[in-house]
């Protein structure tokens, strides 16, 4: 039987290698004369990609050890999965000159079935009827819909994305929930004779694409069903970290066509916002004030995952859905003339509804100045060459400012197109390369788009990117990523995944407000140095409910801060909210080997974190085991609890943390959900007696006090039957319940 | 005609295009006019040459680096290599295949130094260091010899310069010659004193302006560094064929002679130590701020007792700080239970007795687990233990260093020879048996390209390899940087047999040594003290080492498929180390008659241990390893989980685990075991935890019926004619007390506490492995 089986299957190999479907190799210097000595190989490196992935089998790209670095200049497209690039060592080094990311895993550079055109791209200076007034001379629009393809924009892991302040270089070090001020300027006109309905524009990375997702930050959008009430949206946070929603509204009737202008100036230093608008059909009009609002004091823009900015919808995928997504269809036919994010203020404080917009400095207001000035912090679409079509078919150039000559950052507009999730198979390979890219605090070493299935081993990113490894989440559900070997530092996070299964191992980087930003992921994360993080704000693993997910083991981590106090870290080493449908492994998270070396905390922070997911959003309820802590004994290196839960969601085991000089502030679980609702329990097997400090929950604790002569069976268990506080008239009470199991 | 095709091609390779050079090397083809590299002894200068060439050009690349390809063959070394810049990487075509090996006589050298500096740019070694002995010596020395200084000024041409005034650097600053500022260097400090009228600009800044050194002069300090070799660990002991770490000695004679060139108190000489702890130390010569040379010296008693003992040297008022030569005889005779030290100074004429004490019967050095020999730094362990915070700083010539293990003089006041009559320099050059080592002082400035830091010891037959060479380093202040992304691949190393090392790596940073065989050597794979090494990754590797296949200090390590056979008197030595070890191998214990196939030793940092899947196989009847798995003493946060592992045949007299802590640093750290699934098969062991660690938590799964004691406590039982001191351990009942208080003959109440004792209650839960690990 046997034999019989093997027979058609050798013949099946056979005729495969007969046909001449084998992976092939294409060496880079040698097969395109590509030599680093003459300048930017972007060209040579891309072909050889596209060569490599032409071919049925795939094959691998080599990219020799050279004397000198590789410069590219703008994203390399591997839109095969079957594309391995081999680099040899150390010596082997890509240098990045451009803003932006530099291997793109899974996307293609154009999708013929959804091809973006020049249409997609009109001149919108010196138009009839005007979109811009005199004073730009030259502009190229972003148009949504060039009558065949409707399209999109997605700006990720630069400044718009970021926040304004990041374009101040070289204080790169926050985001959009630092900005003390935030100004937004657009400029889009509605080419159909229909209302424009929904979201315009945004910062989000939710499936919902609107204000009500709690993974968008801010839009500029209107109803989606009548276009009425078109407002400026954000997710917003007072001095105690509670949450609201700030609406500055634009106009109440649906705006038609011609050209809208909005501007929003927020001041959270001041404590004021406001907004102007104007829809014009023939000339440009002045904006008239359409709101004015006082933000509480310590109001600031909530402290936001990541997300990207879009225009023309805001999701959590790069493109924008499928044809017949009913959401996108209602993206009508408008082209973006100007787009600009600033950190400054711009303009004299309204004190009513209906007053003219006039600038703080006196000068004139001007299309020129509204969009296209480069003042100090500020991002805009740039006037001259927002697109590069040499370079490919659907990249943008967005222009920082301050720097009298501008940086280029790169944007895409892509179109809307169903994802072809996991459609050819195959494993893209990343091996063996030093990457040095030269624009920090932008874009990614390595991102991971429509790919099957991902392999990252012996990579070092040399330079301070918005993230070492990211995911532009195409949602390959549970897209086997390894990872090994490798060290990145990133300003946002090292590594960005979604709906992935991950198997990372040996992975040193320098955290940026993160070390892990994971959504709905799964796998195993096991052995890494997480050092000199003074920047990370809230955690160092932030796991997100996602669509995806599952268990997730991460053992042996040493948070090394050499010594050093990180003065923002006031969450936990850990975050973790569930997963939405996690499979049948559940929402397991396991933790396990948690080595806080030299990180000074200070700030009434925990082990781990749990929440629910955003939206209150029901999901299958977490289990968390966590085991095996060691925390510095310097008091000033404590932490104020092992776990922080307010949700009844999670249930967990928690075990094997050192009694000894571990001086909890407030006590193992630092519980503040519904009274009896806590889930969790810690077991520690190895106490030197009952506890003398801090919070203890009735049913949640369970101590063992083995014998001073240790010996199986000899300890007594003791469990808490009465909630309390130490040192209040109300301690816990302890019950002791037998002897331990031998 | 080719050849000549060829010597024009690299003739023509000239510096414009180097930048076109390729960055993967092959060490056998042509190359700007690099050597090339052939098989065999024979051709082990040329081969060293063209490696080394290799490599340093990489070097000048980095960050960004190479690699260096080391073909098929057996290729012999006459130096160790260096990969000193970050991104350099040495590779070769399979453990089976490239070969990497000393050139005979030289064994004991370390083969590959990993993230260290062979030269130093911005402070770097002078002919200065080397100092003719002619003259300074009898004249009896061999011709050729030189001296190694510990201090020189940088750029050279001054002696000592003199600082009028002592200011902060800043810019538009006024600065006077005499002027002197202390400048910050890699965790150090360098005194750096103005030679020229000038307003502070960025240009100018000292050791970072383009130009400093048109108006500055850097004092620069070194101090000569030993380790992996019989200076720092000891006669190699016949019996186990590795070191006897001086606690097995049962003699050692030192003989040293050095010039103090500058008058200054309170600074050290010379020792063996670990650590910046004053117990930390076998023995250490120093300058006391009290005007005397004292020797300090660690001692263990026949009960186990150990004592920190010190001497006086010199004779009394005599000061020791005299600008001149200084002639030391230290011996140290277990067996005659006396300690005997000599002088001859600038004021003394002839040797003069100056310490005669006996020595308990039984006594002997302390033991050490890692140690190194300093010259002319604080003898902390680091090789980098000299810094010029001081207004003067430490100034010797070394002239002259044995040692040996065994009694070389009399016990007389006069300085005898036990083989008869009075000894001359020649003594120091002489490898006589006995000789553990000595320097034969032949290496010189002239040569500083080629010999970098390098220091040349000559082995004598108590070492096991008469006359084979090692090396120390003559290591300069300021000079501590890390390297990244190192890596050593696809070879066999063959150090050794017993001494140096594979490789040796310090301030590596993600370092990878990978499908190696590396087997001999003090260390297959060992860092140097003080290392920070994070973080060196060895997987799919075989290793070997008489003292430790893979030590690593103050470091995280990761150790993934890796077979140690045979083991040393360790396998895996760790110090004040992270350590992630899965799927390694322990085999053959017996040969080095080894002790714990682990070992770490507290330090102020590590003790994050996850070992999973270790297997340690012994022949039945094996009474190695004698103490067993793993030897903890902890001082930081500590975690030790051990899960799916497999042990047969340990030592009768073995404990799985052995827990202490370090004293007095120790007693705060909270740290807690977490042993499941781990197997023991064979003779029954002694205990399953020894331990004096009366803080000890944790949850261990052990199988029933294998250990004579869960727990043993490592204390002496309560004695009524004693007296203790508070923090005595005893143990009274089976159980262990502390000393609350200081007292005598008041015994331990069974019952529990009083105000003199505190019954130790370990948190330690022992578990049967069917109950599982969870209740």
């Amino acid at each position: 039987m046997l034999k019989r089986l093997c027979v058609p299957l050798v013949l099946v190999l056979a005729g495969g290698l007969w046909a001449g479907a084998a992976p092939i190799s294409r060496n880079l210097q040698a097969d395109y004369g590509a030599d680093p000595a003459n300048g930017d190989v972007t060209a040579m490196l891309q072909r050889a990609l596209d060569d490599v992935a032409a071919n049925p089998d795939g094959g691998t790209v080599v990219i020799p050890a050279h004397a000198q670095a590789w410069q590219v200049s703008r994203p390399l497209f591997v839109g095969s999965p079957k594309v391995t690039i081999a680099g040899e060592g150390m010596g082997t080094t890509i240098r990045m000159n451009g803003r932006c990311s530099l291997f793109l895993l899974g996307i293609r550079d154009a999708y013929p079935e959804a091809p973006i055109s020049a249409a997609h791209f009109p001149s919108v200076a010196g138009q009839t009827p005007p979109v811009l007034d005199t004073s730009v001379p030259r502009a190229t629009g972003l148009r949504t819909n060039d009558g065949h393809v409707r399209a999109a924009g997605f700006f990720p892991l630069c400044p718009f994305t970021l926040g304004a302040r990041l374009a101040r270089y070289p204080n790169n070090g926050t985001h959009y929930s630092a900005d003390p001020v935030f100004t937004v300027e657009l400029c889009v006109r509605n080419n159909g004779d229909g209302v424009m309905k929904g979201v315009i524009c945004g910062v989000g990375d939710g499936p919902r694409g609107d204000i009500g997702d709690p993974m968008t930050l801010w839009t500029i959008d209107s109803d989606p069903t009548t276009g009425a009430h078109l407002a400026f949206h954000a997710r917003v946070q007072d001095a105690m970290g509670r949450e609201s929603l700030l609406t500055l509204p634009l106009a109440t009737a649906p705006v038609g066509a011609g050209t809208l202008r909005v501007a929003v100036q927020l001041d959270f230093t001041a404590g004021r916002a406001c907004a102007w608008s104007s829809i014009s059909t023939v000339l440009p009009l002045p904006l008239a004030c359409t709101a004015v609002a006082t933000l509480p004091t310590g109001t600031r823009f909530k402290t936001f995952a990541y997300g990207a900015f879009r225009l023309g919808r805001v999701t959590d995928s790069p493109f924008t859905g499928s044809p017949a997504d009913p959401l996108t269809r209602q993206l009508g036919d408008w082209t973006y003339a100007g787009v600009y994010l600033g950190d400054a203020l711009r303009y004299a404080w309204p004190t009513a509804p209906g007053a003219a917009q006039a600038r703080l400095d006196g000068a004139a207001i001007t299309d020129a100045s509204r969009y296209f000035t480069r003042d100090a912090g500020s991002i805009a679409l740039s006037s001259d060459r927002p697109r590069d079509p040499a370079a490919s078919n659907h990249l943008v150039l967005m222009r920082c400012g301050q720097r009298t000559d501008g940086e280029y950052f790169y944007g895409y507009w892509l179109p809307m197109r169903p994802l072809a999730l996991n459609a050819q198979g195959g494993t893209t390979i990343v091996r063996n390369l030093r990457l040095d890219l030269c624009a920090p605090f932008t874009g990614a070493a390595i991102v991971i788009g429509e790919a099957s299935r991902v392999s990252i081993s012996e990579v070092v990113s040399c330079m301070m990117n918005a993230h070492g490894i990211s995911d532009w989440g195409c949602h390959v559900p549970n897209c086997p990523v390894t990872v090994t070997h490798v060290a990145f530092d990133a300003l946002e996070a090292i590594y960005y995944g979604k709906s992935q299964n991950l198997d990372i191992r040996q992975f040193n980087g320098r955290p940026g407000w993160t070390a892990f930003r994971l959504v709905g992921c799964q796998g195993a994360l096991r052995g890494m140095l997480l050092g000199d993080s003074d920047n990370t704000d809230h955690a160092y693993f932030m796991l997100h409910a996602g669509p995806y997910g599952g268990p997730l083991s991460i053992e042996n981590i040493c948070f090394d801060n050499e010594g050093y106090e990180n003065p923002h870290l006031d969450g936990a080493l850990f975050y973790a909210e569930p997963s939405l449908h996690p499979g049948p492994g559940g929402n397991a998270l396991d933790i396990k080997l948690i080595y806080d070396g030299t990180m000074y905390t200070r700030l009434n922070q925990a082990v781990v974190q749990l929440a629910d997911a955003p939206g209150g959003a029901v999901t299958p309820p977490g289990r968390l085991t966590l085991a095996l802590l060691a925390i510095p004994n310097a008091p000033e290196q404590h932490p104020a609890c092992l776990v922080r839960c307010s949700s009844t969601h999670w249930e967990g085991r928690i075990e094997g943390y050192p009694q000894h000089d571990m001086r909890l502030t407030i006590g193992p679980i630092d519980y503040s959900g519904p009274p009896g609702g806590c889930r969790l329990h810690t077991y520690q097997y190895d106490a030197i007696g009952l506890p003398t400090e801090g919070a203890w929950l009735a049913g949640c604790h369970e101590l063992t006090i083995p014998a001073a002569l240790p010996a199986p069976g000899s300890g007594t268990v003791y469990r808490c039957t009465k909630s309390g506080v130490y040192g209040t008239p109300t301690p816990p009470v302890w019950t002791p319940v037998g002897k331990e199991a031998k | 005609m080719m050849r000549h095709l060829l010597a024009l091609l690299v003739v023509g390779c000239s510096l414009p295009l180097l930048a076109a050079m390729p960055r993967v090397l092959d060490i056998t083809q042509p190359c700007q006019d690099y050597a090339i590299a052939a098989p065999g002894a024979a051709h082990a200068a040329e081969t060293t040459q063209a490696i080394q060439q290799r490599l340093d050009y990489l070097s000048t690349l980095s960050p960004t680096g190479g690699r260096v390809v080391i073909p098929r063959g057996d290729w012999f070394l006459t130096a160790p290599l260096v990969l000193d810049q970050g991104g350099v990487e040495l590779v070769g075509a399979g453990q089976d295949a490239t070969t990497l090996q000393a050139v005979p006589g030289k064994a004991a050298m370390p083969l590959v130094h990993v993230a260290m500096t062979r030269f130093f740019p911005y402070l770097p070694h002078q002919p200065e260091n080397w100092v003719p002995l002619a003259g300074l010596l009898d004249n009896t020395v061999p011709a050729g010899r030189y001296g190694i200084r510990t201090y020189t000024e940088y750029p050279p041409g001054g002696n000592h310069l003199t600082v009028k005034a002592t200011k902060s650097w800043a810019e538009g600053t006024a600065f006077q010659p005499g002027d002197a500022v202390k400048v910050s260097a890699n965790y150090s400090q360098i005194t750096c004193v103005c030679t020229a009228v000038h307003t502070a600009s960025a240009d100018t800044r000292p050791l970072q302006g383009t130009h400093w050194t048109q108006a500055w002069t850097a004092k620069v300090p070194a101090n000569v560094f030993f380790s992996m070799n019989p200076f720092a660990d000891g006669a190699l002991d016949p019996a186990s064929g590795r070191a006897s770490n001086l606690a097995g000695m049962s003699a050692y004679t030192v003989e040293l002679a050095y010039v103090n060139n500058s008058a200054n108190t309170a600074r050290p000489v010379a020792g063996v130590c670990w650590g910046e702890a004053p117990q930390n130390k076998v023995w250490a010569l120093y300058q006391s701020d009290v005007d005397s040379l004292r020797l300090a010296y660690n001692l263990t008693l026949a009960d186990g007792t150990p004592v920190s003992w010190q001497d006086e040297v010199n004779p009394r008022g005599q000061s020791p700080t005299a600008i001149g030569l200084y002639r030391v005889v230290l011996q140290f005779d277990f067996t005659g239970h006396r300690l005997q030290a000599w002088l001859r100074g600038p004021n003394n004429p002839t040797w003069v007795r100056t310490l005669n004490r006996d020595l308990p019967v039984g006594a002997h050095f302390t033991p050490t687990q890692k140690a190194s020999f300093i010259f002319g730094g604080y003898p902390n362990g680091s090789p980098y233990a000299n810094r010029s915070d001081f207004d003067v700083p430490y100034d010797y010539t070394l002239c002259g260093l044995r040692m040996s293990a065994v009694p070389r003089y009399a016990d007389a006041d006069a300085l005898t020879l036990r083989s008869g009559g009075a000894p001359t320099d020649a003594i120091y050059f002489a490898n006589d048996p006995g000789t553990m080592g000595l320097l034969p002082l032949t290496d010189h400035g002239e040569d500083l390209r080629n010999t970098g830091y390098l220091v040349t010891q000559v082995l004598g037959d108590a070492a096991g390899e008469t006359g084979e060479i090692g090396y120390g380093i003559l290591w300069p202040g300021a000079v501590l940087v890390g390297r990244q992304h190192l890596r050593v691949s696809d070879m066999t190393l063959k150090p050794g047999p017993h001494w140096g090392a594979g490789i040796v790596n310090w301030q590596g940073l993600d370092s990878k040594f990978w499908n190696l065989t590396i087997r001999g050597g003090f260390y297959a794979i060992g860092d140097l003290p003080y290392g920070c090494s994070y973080t060196t990754d060895i997987r799919n590797c075989k290793l070997s080492g008489a003292h430790a296949a893979v030590f690593t200090d103050y470091s995280a390590v990761c150790l993934r498929h890796v077979t140690i056979d045979p083991c040393g008197r360790y396998g895996v030595l760790l110090s004040g180390a992270n350590a992630d070890c899965d799927d390694v191998t322990f085999a053959n214990p017996v040969t080095h008659r080894t002790e714990y196939y682990l070992c770490h030793v507290g330090q102020t940092y590590g003790g994050q241990l996850q070992f999973t899947h270790l297997t340690g196989t012994a022949p039945a009847g094996s009474a190695y390893p004698s103490g067993g798995v793993f030897d903890f003493t902890h001082i930081y946060p500590t975690l030790v989980q051990m899960q799916g592992c497999r042990f047969a045949n340990l030592g009768l007299d073995a404990a799985l685990l052995q827990m202490t802590y370090s004293r007095p640093m120790a007693g705060t750290a909270p740290k807690t075991l977490a042993i499941t699934d781990v197997q023991v098969t064979g003779p029954r062991l002694a205990a399953l935890v020894r331990t004096d660690d009366p803080e000890l938590t944790g949850v261990i799964d052990a199988p029933p019926g294998t250990y004579r004691q869960w727990v043993q406590w490592l204390a002496p039982a309560w004695n009524a004619t004693a007296t203790y001191a508070p923090g005595d351990h005893v143990v009274f009942g089976q159980q262990l007390y502390v000393a609350r208080t200081r007292q005598a003959n008041h015994p331990p109440i069974l019952t529990g506490d009083t105000d003199d004792w505190r019954l130790v209650r370990l948190g330690l839960s022992l578990r049967m492995p069917s109950t599982g690990n969870k209740p």
